[in-house]
């Protein structure tokens, strides 16, 4: 599932099964990708307008697949 | 039979296990058999589901961007991430691809009144589905023929969302920049 304005697109998905930054960063290589978590959910953040204005929004800057992994390992709740 | 008992055994290993990122590099087909996907399917997958789906259900309220509800049953952590952060970024539109019953677009639309929302789905029954749930009189909702597509990586910088009532392509994300919603 994926939700987009102008500037954002946010993925929310089944994580495990999935190598999203890998294929977000080869279609996109310029864009900011944020991890956003709230109480046990994982949600992805890609700022298409990265270094055109701040994010308007805190998150885990995350580079690739494998910290996403671990990231999802240790979401609270 | 043979070549969809082999995409089962795949899938079940992406789903069921932690190779899910290595599978999903070779892996060429959707994750989903979208022909059993069809508007019964949808309504008895949402039955079993034990959060609340829809605000109009309850009373609500927003504090400093945090949702809250007065019901027993709470908002899925997943929908509560968007909703939320939504009502961070405020933007000033919002398109859902793959929006299934329309339950997020209506609780968008709730939280969110000024913001010009349409989602897309490449299953019809499940469009037909979103109108008589939530959008009986208006065309928040469209139907596409092909979904976006963001597992399949050959194919997913050709993958088109097409939109069948304005006869005309969304584009994918590869060119979505500044494309994708009116503003």
């Amino acid at each position: 599932m994926a939700v987009i304005s102008r500037r954002y697109i946010l993925l929310e998905e089944n994580w495990w099964r999935h190598n999203y930054l890998r294929l977000i960063q080869s279609v996109l290589p310029d864009a900011r990708v944020l991890a956003l978590t709230n109480s046990g959910a994982l949600g992805l953040l890609v700022d298409l307008n990265f270094g055109h204005g701040s994010c308007q929004i805190d998150g885990i800057k995350v580079s690739s697949d494998r910290d996403l992994q671990i990231l999802l390992r240790n979401v609270p709740g | 039979m043979l070549a969809r008992f082999f995409q089962r055994l795949v899938n079940s290993l992406r789903y069921g296990t932690r190779l899910g990122p290595l599978i999903g590099r070779f892996q060429p087909w959707d994750d989903f058999y979208w022909p059993r996907y069809n508007k019964d399917f949808y309504r008895r997958e949402i039955s079993r589901v034990g959060y609340l789906d829809r605000l109009s259900e309850t009373s609500w309220s927003i504090e400093n961007a945090r949702i809250i509800v007065s019901s027993k049953r709470d908002l899925h952590p997943n929908h509560r991430l968007i909703y939320e952060t939504a009502l961070n970024l405020r933007p000033r539109a919002i398109t859902e691809i793959g929006c299934g019953g329309g339950d997020h677009l209506a609780n968008l639309k709730l939280l969110l009144p000024e913001v010009y929302l349409v989602g897309f789905d490449v299953s019809a029954d499940q469009l037909e589905f979103a109108r008589e749930r939530n959008f009986a009189n208006d065309g928040v909702v469209r139907s596409c023929l092909y979904e976006l597509r963001v597992d399949a990586h050959p194919r997913w910088k050709t993958s088109r969302t097409f939109c069948a009532e304005h006869g005309r392509d969304i584009p994918t994300l590869h060119s979505a920049r500044g494309k994708l919603v009116a503003s």
